[in-house]
């Protein structure tokens, strides 16, 4: 059995997949240890694990769109974050004494730890936004200035010369919870491995009135995020007149406050329980994270995406091109465009099909149980292959 | 009401001439102060002052040297004259008092400008120059007189070339409702100015908008100005113009005239309790190429007839309008097939930075744009002549 170390950012929707993977681990007797926050942590991964503390600090609030929010998330979030980190995952590594670290992409003290003491490491990719690299080719001064805050954090931990490779893609092994099916064939790294969604059985919401769902009904849940109201651009006004005619009943994820007096066939929850909902919806419509996307189709509901930032955009891209949804504008889209694309995702039978094509690829994946089994590999490689060879970086 | 004011207006300034010329000099309009300074008793400021707030007016504006400027109610020539001769524009000014009209023709003439200064005693919303005639439309405290504000915006727009310059000063309202007494003083202060009404600077900026002008701003002069309703600086007290020579002044020319005479006070109020403001608005006619890829951008993203007056040269991609990289792409294409292959947004957007992205603007993209497509030009051009070379030189070949 082995040590597996996983170094995760604060965020949901990063630390979801990779606990459903520890859990899988531990459940097959190895050692699971997690470095960050207890607060943070602890109900997302569950009462039984262990975690090396890190305390959590507060950090400026991210732009919202655009370039302007890949520019705050790396210099208010990642730099920051990975320099107040640092000194917690070595002493983590050196408390834990971990086999193989499994790292968050946008965790780049757990890369830089990795290096330091010449242990074995994972790359976990809960986003596709650095998956796909989108800068790479079509904006190279904004890819040259990520390599610069890579290259400044490796100086900042006291790493000599320059990184060997680009820090969010370890040598030794990529796991991304998405599937071919959405990405299409990855032209690199030559490591990766799309294991699909990784969804771990979350705590019943015994509070949500699954009562108030009719059966006779098609239902549809609409899931943007945590809105505020002034960055919203009405868009859940615009929601609930596209639906309004429809003869659905729509779910909202939302503050209450966020939309004074819904009508009856709405229904606005802060909280909702996506997986248990998920066999009653018929349609999504989301910003299209990466979560999101994979929880519906993993059950084979078509999306309607109107992305917001990051990797958003990017997800709604694969998803159209899957056929398995359609994308619309987040900020300008108008009720009557939003309500053909979600009467279009309930009644077009393409649509529906590729939503299930997306579905059966995805079973076919693996999901938690074949990215623990790909980091058991990388702890206990087969016979021969136990000196690995540092893999090429990107040409 | 509305059109009857122009004659009355007319009558205000062919009876006021003289005594606005002796008490102000040759600028009829207010003076600028630094915050603290005040205005000489003597009277020695007075020019500085008013000086000084042309000067402010063509730096705010931008007004450039060389301009075609239109000056709309242009009194008796003093900003004209200044324009003409220290910046060398070429200036039109028109006015409804004929009387104002031939002083400030007399006053161009004595200072050698008649060629670059020329004066008419024209209404400024008829006054039949053709489209796109100036570069500058200028108008300092006359636009409290125009009732029809949007008309003028409208005129304004069709008179200036694209890319033409709006600077305005002018009398102006504190923004919001106003009480019932400070309604009253402003409807003493515009029955005696012979004003039909008056637009806060937020107004103001928002027909400009209307009008279709971009890079819209108003900046509120009212404490530096304040100044020039100080007693001391008006001299309304000199005893010259004491009760008799009102009484006189009144047989002679109209009861209309006495108003001159109540301005120093109620204007003083007026500033005072905040309810009078006073202040510049500067704005931009925009460019053929700019409105093209609005145009063009409008239908990249199915936005409706009205969104074009929505956005403005300063209107950033990444921030104002969200664009989408998608978006941005399609944009790309579309700029590409209108303008040709050389114009190449996508590609220019990847050479930038992370910062430089951020800060692009739709005046940004027209500007490349038309960089581009004059690039493209000239390649094509030199391409030609290369090509024309060896096709001249074929018959020598044939012949050796």
């Amino acid at each position: 059995m082995s040590r597996f170390l996983f170094v995760s950012l604060p965020l949901t929707g990063h630390v979801n997949p990779m606990a459903a993977v520890a859990k899988t681990l531990t459940a097959q007797g190895h050692d699971v240890a997690w470095a960050g926050s207890e607060s943070y942590l602890r109900p997302l991964v569950g009462p039984e694990a262990v975690i090396q503390q890190i305390p959590l600090r507060p950090h400026r609030r991210q732009a919202d769109r655009g370039m302007a929010a890949a520019k705050t998330r790396w210099e208010e979030y990642i730099v920051p974050h990975c320099k107040v980190s640092l000194k917690g995952v070595d002493k983590a590594v050196q408390a834990f004494q971990p086999d193989v670290l499994a790292v968050d992409q946008h965790a780049v003290a757990g890369a830089l730890a990795a290096h330091r003491y010449g242990l074995t490491w994972a790359s976990m990719a809960p986003t596709t936004m650095e998956l796909t690299r989108p800068y790479r080719s079509a904006l190279p001064k904004v890819e040259a200035w990520i390599h610069g805050h890579l290259a400044d954090l490796w100086t900042y931990a006291g790493l000599p010369d320059k990184p060997p490779h680009d820090l969010r893609f370890s040598p030794h092994l990529l796991i991304a919870f998405t599937g071919t099916a959405l990405t299409g064939p990855l032209a690199w790294p030559d490591n990766a491995v799309l294991v699909g969604p990784s969804l771990a059985k979350r705590p019943a919401d015994h509070d949500f009135p699954t009562d108030w769902l009719d059966p006779d009904r098609k239902h549809v849940l609409i899931s943007m995020g945590t809105l505020a109201a002034e960055t919203s651009h009405g868009f859940y006004e615009r929601a609930v007149q596209a639906v309004r005619p429809l003869g659905i009943q729509a779910v909202v994820t939302a503050a209450p406050e966020t939309i004074p007096d819904p009508p009856d066939h709405v229904l606005v929850r802060a909280r909702v329980p996506v997986l248990e909902l998920m066999p009653h919806l018929d349609a999504v419509v989301s910003h299209g994270g990466l979560n999101t996307v994979c929880e519906s189709l993993a059950h084979g509901v078509p999306l309607v995406l109107a992305p917001i930032k990051g990797d958003q955009p990017i997800n709604a891209a694969q998803v159209a091109a899957a056929g398995a949804g359609v994308r619309v504008s987040f900020a300008r889209t108008r009720p009557e465009v939003l309500r053909e694309s979600i009467e279009s995702v309930l009644e077009d039978k393409a649509i529906r099909k590729a939503a299930a094509r997306v579905r059966a690829s995805f079973a076919v994946a693996g999901g938690a149980i074949a990215a623990a089994g790909q980091l058991a590999l990388l702890a206990n490689p087969p016979l021969g292959e136990k000196e690995r060879e540092p893999l090429e970086g990107p040409a | 009401m509305k059109a009857d004011m122009n004659p009355a207006v007319e009558r205000y300034y062919d009876t006021t001439l003289d005594l606005y010329e002796e008490l102000w000099g040759e600028h009829v309009h207010h003076g600028f102060w630094d915050e603290g300074e005040r205005p000489d008793a003597e009277g020695a400021d007075r020019h500085t002052a008013t000086d000084r707030l042309v000067h402010e007016l063509v730096a705010y504006a931008g007004v450039p040297e060389r301009a075609r400027v239109l000056d709309v109610g242009c009194g008796i020539g003093g900003p004209a004259l200044y324009l003409a001769g220290t910046l060398g524009c070429s200036v039109v000014g028109v006015t409804l008092s004929a009387q104002q009209a031939v002083r400030a023709t007399e006053k161009a003439w004595d200072a050698g400008l008649a060629e670059r200064a020329e004066f008419h005693r024209l209404d400024a919303l008829a006054t039949g120059f053709p489209d796109e005639s100036f570069d500058v439309l200028w108008a300092v405290e006359s636009l409290m007189h125009i009732e029809d504000r949007e008309a003028f915006f409208a005129e304004a727009m069709r008179l200036l070339r694209p890319g033409g310059r709006l600077a305005i000063a002018t009398w102006s309202v504190r923004d919001g409702a106003l009480s019932e007494p400070e309604q009253e003083l402003v409807d003493q202060i515009l029955k005696h100015q012979v004003m039909p009404s008056f637009s806060s600077l937020p107004e103001h900026e928002r027909l400009a908008h209307a009008a279709g002008f971009t890079d819209v701003a108003s900046v509120d002069w009212s404490r530096a100005v304040a100044n020039s309703w100080d007693p001391e600086f008006a001299l309304i007290k000199k005893p010259e113009h004491g009760r008799a020579t009102m009484v006189e002044l009144a047989r002679e020319r109209g009861a209309d005239v006495l108003g001159f005479f109540y301005a120093g006070p109620l204007m003083k109020k007026g500033f005072d309790t905040g309810v009078m403001t006073y202040g510049a608005i500067r704005a931009v006619k925009p460019t053929k190429m700019y409105q093209g890829i609005v145009a063009l951008l409008r239908v990249v993203l199915d936005e409706e007839d009205g969104w074009s007056a929505t956005v403005s040269p300063a209107t950033t991609l990444d921030g104002d309008l969200e664009l989408e990289s998608i978006e941005l792409a399609a944009f790309s294409r579309v700029l590409q097939k209108r303008f040709g292959p050389g114009v190449d947004l996508a590609a220019y957007v990847a050479g930038l930075e992370v910062d430089q992205i951020i800060a692009l603007t739709l005046g940004d993209v027209a500007a490349f744009v038309a960089a581009a497509r004059a690039a493209a030009t000239n390649a094509e051009q030199t391409t030609a002549q290369t090509t024309a070379q060896p096709a001249a030189q074929t018959p020598e070949a044939d012949g050796t």
